[in-house]
């Protein structure tokens, strides 16, 4: 199921134009569009209003962000010395009696801490609307800058706006918001994090906004993704229930020949661009009155996507 | 509207009020928990945090180094979850004067209208030594104020604590137009974007010294009158019972080497009697209102033997030796009565079935507080959290009130934790909300259970009186129920 | 099973046995005879088909009143003397009522307005003794035991303080008296059945003039299970009767008397 999202409107404006909108690099919304996204954008951060369910998914992103980004840290390095090294046990600490499995996570999570603290993260968030996701990234203490960028002026004005709401965001200059497209962020910005969460879907050339962004990430960096896959499944949840039933859309927001399958984007990962690694994928789903929650699989229906840059 | 917001904006800026992440309303026992657990969480430990408290935290701060000689009257039972949990995430239990908590091992409750109608609670039946311990609520309170100083020491946003403040007023920075006069809750997030989206939605709080906070998340740990549950607007439902509760600290005639705590369901409210260390033991006696000031009132050499009579003889007794109380306090004859019906029930019996005899009551150590059952619609709203006393009020008789506190502030701090690492705003409802949807469901069942025993036992109809005895003597010999009841008692 | 672990047999086995089958608890006071449940229940209807037949036979209206006091009634009872002063007073003396207790000599010196003195004239009237109450045997609790042989040992009182006669009706009407007044169950079954045998005329009494009189008396008057008579021997009998609230009632036999003078119609008229 797709939510009305800050990606959903640029999206939905991203298909009308999407002829001309990587060739032209310039994007133009109709008045109608525009219309639209200053209703939208006046209800962005009403977290129980329309936009409830982005609000929702949003904690569920940053779950995926935050957690793979901390379990891959490399906690011993070749030329640590062995006596400060962090015990990693080569089985499940299940095993073990409570105490000492308590005392071993917490130490590795104490020079996860560190090894993050250390690190001040570049983030660049392609489709930012409001900026649900640039905002948490940026309360994030190991985040450094977050530049969000999206092709509505109304949203980016609605997320230029909601940044003064917190003094972290407003007084630590952590956050930028720009009017642009992917392709035309200069060469020369190079990021640790770039995530594109509710985008690809709608996109002509997905492949080409992967590669763009690709482009921009440092080694080691990380690309996080959000997309559907083409099944059934997919249809049922965003298409029959998501804009028919339950019109928690708009009819027309998704197009079933456009959801793109998770083998798909790993097939073309690993034969394109032998520089990236697929390193995570999981799938997800909405439940009402619970909120969304990783599946088992993410072969089927929504999911999330690390890729990151290993040379 | 919007000009009414610019008018109060700008008295806002005239005053300047500080800006903190949290601000906590009340240094009880669950405040200053939520203040020491923010403050050794790893996740949540650079928020910068106040906590306000109306009285003096004096005693708090000296019971350390200058313990009161005599306990106080205001004895907790923890369960074996709240000590873990102060072990392990509060991190308090280390100061914690253990010379004042007595643990129980077991725990008897009986009848008054039928000695045999009785029901014990066995730790070993949970696997644990421990069923619940008995703790002075300031010892509670100076362990969390040694360790919120401990903890202060090596951080870089220490937290501050404010005492003899008191909070005047809380107000909104946002005026809402048709939804206040309409006596709506108040939703700071609904704010029509294009003006008030860039000022700040936070709940000012203008204190007796003069200044004022501006907190991105106001918690309410402020007691059954909160006034900060008042300010969000959340409706709290419950009644009083028309009892009071008596406390006092006494003294045993010798001490009790069973660690076993010991309740009696009278008619006008259940008496427990609770062994500290040594010969010391508090009781905490549910009473109807006269009955209660007529406690306060009874001479106290002749306190003790009323509580021991309460403890044994029948209803009838008690009501007759009340009303010679009650023309004249101090009445010496109740002593005979007393002896003369002690002496009717075996000895045998006295030893096994009964606690100890009281010797002495320590003086000015009587105390009374009105009983009642509260529970809030919903702990949160947009920048406020409610925890403790100003969420739910509870019938002392399953001595479940601090423990639910503490239960309040667990998993208030598993919901900041959690959001603090998703990088959400903590006073977002996006992260408040599952504090309510873990925490509410089993205080509400908790505060239900308490309810209809205060209800079953406070009848001496002779159906329900038989009904309830061969409830409690089946209940007592259920192995497995009673297994469960324990276990939810205490927590595990 | 080798080392003959399962057929161990404990040589102290036969010490450890629990109590015989069939064996009687100790008593819990001098005279009293612990009986089991069923054996109860064998004493209750032995004893109420016997006292319906033999009404006459002491030892059936006694065994009817023990095993129909069941605990709870006599709880009851306990529960009205201790919330009184002088109940309480009652239950810590434990005074008993005997000719020895009592100087039946003294009693015939007081003046005749006193209770002393109703009482002997009473015993003296009806030929009866303090003496005649047979000792509670079958109830197990010992104060329980105490309070109906007190309820007993008053009896007489009750009826001196009325004035009705042991014969069957006035012992009906007191029973019935003492039945709204204290609760015991077999002062009503009493009551209920025992009209069954009698003839016409004394049932005619009986519900038109003693019936209501016992209901209004028993009802209205403090309970009379808490007097201690032995310490108000010398009170005026009007004044104690205005103080409990209980009427006098008709004489008994002096009804009787004039009714067996006065010829049928005026009979009717009398009643």
């Amino acid at each position: 199921m797709r939510p009305v999202t800050a990606t959903a409107a640029f999206s939905r404006l991203a298909r009308q134009v999407q002829g001309r909108r990587w060739a032209s690099k310039l994007t133009t919304a109709s008045e109608d569009e525009l219309k639209h996204f200053n209703a939208l954008a006046s209800t962005w951060w009403d977290v129980n209003g329309p936009q409830r369910i982005l609000h929702k998914m949003n904690l569920l992103r940053m779950d995926f962000i935050v957690d793979t980004i901390r379990t891959n840290l490399q906690l011993n390095s070749k030329d640590t010395p062995e006596e400060e090294s962090i015990y990693i046990p080569p089985y499940n600490l299940d095993l073990l009696p409570r105490p000492i499995r308590l005392r071993i996570v917490d130490e590795q999570e104490l020079k996860r801490d560190e090894l993050l603290d250390e690190s001040k993260l570049q983030v660049l968030d392609v489709g930012c609307g409001g900026g649900i996701l640039a905002e948490s990234m940026a309360r994030l203490k190991y985040v450094d800058h977050v530049k969000g960028i999206d092709l509505s002026p109304d949203v980016i004005e609605a997320a230029k706006l909601h940044m003064k709401k917190d003094p972290i965001l407003r007084d630590q200059g952590k956050i930028s918001y720009e009017l642009q497209a992917i392709e035309d962020v200069k060469d020369t910005e190079k990021y640790d994090v770039i995530t594109m969460f509710e985008m690809l879907e709608h996109v002509k050339y997905p492949a080409q906004v992967l590669s763009a962004a690709m482009d921009h990430l440092e080694v080691g960096g990380w690309l996080f993704l959000s997309t559907i896959n083409r099944d059934p499944i997919s249809w049922f949840t965003t298409i029959f229930m998501g804009e028919h039933i339950l019109r928690i859309v708009p009819v027309g927001t998704h197009n079933v020949e456009k959801y793109i399958n998770e083998y798909e984007i790993s097939d073309w990962v690993k034969t394109n661009r032998p520089d990236f690694v697929v390193t995570d994928s999981k799938g997800c789903i909405y439940l009402p009155a619970y909120g969304w929650k990783f599946t088992e699989t993410a072969l089927v229906g929504n999911y999330f996507m690390a890729i990151r840059r290993v040379k | 509207m919007w000009k009414a917001v610019r008018t109060l904006t700008s008295r806002a800026t005239t005053s300047q009020p500080r800006l903190r992440d949290v601000v906590i309303i009340g240094g009880g026992p669950a405040g200053l928990s939520l203040l020491a657990a923010l403050k050794s969480s790893r996740v949540t430990r650079d928020l910068q945090c106040t906590l306000v408290e109306g009285g003096s935290l004096a005693s708090v701060q000296n019971f350390a180094s200058n313990p009161p000689e005599e306990y106080t009257n205001r004895v907790v039972s923890l369960t074996p979850k709240t000590i873990e949990f102060m072990q392990e995430k509060i991190g308090n239990w280390a100061y914690i004067n253990e010379e004042r908590v007595k643990v129980y091992d077991s725990i008897v409750a009986y009848d008054s209208q039928d000695s045999d109608s009785r029901i014990s609670f066995d730790a070993s039946a949970i696997g644990t030594g421990t069923l619940a311990a008995m703790c002075e609520n300031i010892n509670i309170q100076a362990s969390l104020w040694e360790r919120i100083q401990e903890l202060n020491m090596t951080s870089d946003v220490p937290a501050e604590i404010m005492d003899n403040v008191k909070v005047e007023k809380i107000q909104s920075p946002v005026e809402f137009s048709a939804s206040e006069a309409l006596d709506e809750l108040p939703d700071l997030l609904e704010v029509d974007p294009t003006d008030g989206m860039s000022e700040l939605d936070w709940p000012i709080i203008h204190l007796s010294n003069g200044e004022s906070l501006q907190a991105r998340l106001l918690v309410g740990a402020d007691g059954y009158n909160s006034p900060a549950r008042k300010f969000a607007g959340i409706q709290s439902r419950g009644w009083m019972y028309d009892r009071f509760g008596v406390v006092a600290t006494i003294k045993l005639c010798y001490e009790d080497y069973r660690s076993i705590g010991w309740q009696r369901f009278l008619t006008t409210g259940p008496l427990a009697i609770l062994p500290l260390r040594d010969d010391n033991a508090t009781i905490v006696w549910s009473s109807t209102p006269e009955l209660s000031q007529l406690l306060l009132k009874v001479d106290p050499e002749i306190f003790p033997h009323l509580v021991n009579a309460a403890m044994t003889l029948e209803e009838v007794d008690l009501n007759y030796i009340y009303k010679l109380l009650e023309v004249d306090p101090s009445d010496k004859s109740v002593l005979g009565e007393i002896e003369w019906r002690l002496s009717k029930i075996k000895l045998l019996e006295l030893d096994s079935k009964y606690p100890l005899p009281v010797r002495e009551l320590v003086e000015g150590s009587r105390a009374r507080f009105p009983l009642k059952m509260s529970h809030a619609d919903t702990y949160v709203a947009p920048r406020v959290a409610l925890i403790g006393d100003a969420a739910h009020t509870i019938h002392p008789l399953a001595g479940q009130g601090l423990n639910m506190g503490q239960t309040d502030v667990a998993h208030l701090m598993a919901a900041l934790e959690k959001g603090a690492k998703r990088g959400m705003d903590v006073g977002s409802t996006l992260v408040l909300e599952e504090y309510y949807a873990n925490a509410w469901p089993g205080n509400h069942v908790l505060l239900g259970v308490c309810d209809k025993l205060h209800k079953i036992f406070s009848t001496d109809f002779t159906p329900l009186v038989y009904l309830r005895g061969f409830g409690m003597k089946t209940l007592n010999s259920l192995g497995v129920v009673k297994d469960l009841m324990i276990k939810l008692v205490s927590g595990n | 099973m080798e080392s003959g672990k399962l057929h161990y047999k404990d040589v102290n086995s036969t010490f450890n046995v629990d109590k015989p089958y069939k064996s009687r608890s100790k008593p819990n006071y001098p005279g009293h005879v612990p009986l089991n449940a069923f054996e109860k229940l064998l004493m209750m209807a032995g004893s109420s088909i016997g006292s319906y037949l033999h009404p006459e036979r002491n030892e059936f209206i006694v065994g009817l009143g023990e095993s129909t006091a069941f605990t709870p009634v006599l709880r009851r009872l306990q529960r009205q003397m201790l919330s009184d002063p002088v109940g309480r007073q009652i239950l810590r003396e434990r005074p008993r009522i005997t000719s020895e207790s009592l100087d039946l000599d003294y009693l015939r010196l007081l003046p005749k307005n006193t209770i002393g003195s109703a009482y002997i004239q009473w015993l003296d009237r009806e030929g009866v003794s303090p003496d005649t109450r047979v000792p509670v045997r079958y109830i197990d609790d010992e104060e329980l035991a105490y309070i109906y042989q007190r309820y007993r040992e008053c009896h007489d009182f009750y009826h001196a303080i009325t004035g009705l006669p042991i014969i069957i009706e006035g012992e009906i009407a007191v029973k019935v008296l003492e039945f709204t007044n204290i609760g015991i169950p077999m002062l009503g079954l009493g009551g209920l059945f025992a009209p069954l045998r009698l003839r016409p005329k004394q049932r005619e009494r009986l519900y038109g003039i003693y019936y209501p009189w016992a209901f209004k008396s028993g009802l209205n008057s403090k309970p009379l299970i808490n007097v201690y008579w032995e310490k108000i021997l010398e009170q005026d009998i009007n004044e104690f009767r205005r103080d409990m609230g209980i009427e006098q009632p008709p004489d008994l036999r002096e009804l009787r008397r004039k009714q067996k003078k006065l010829p049928e119609p005026e009979r009717e008229n009398a009643n």
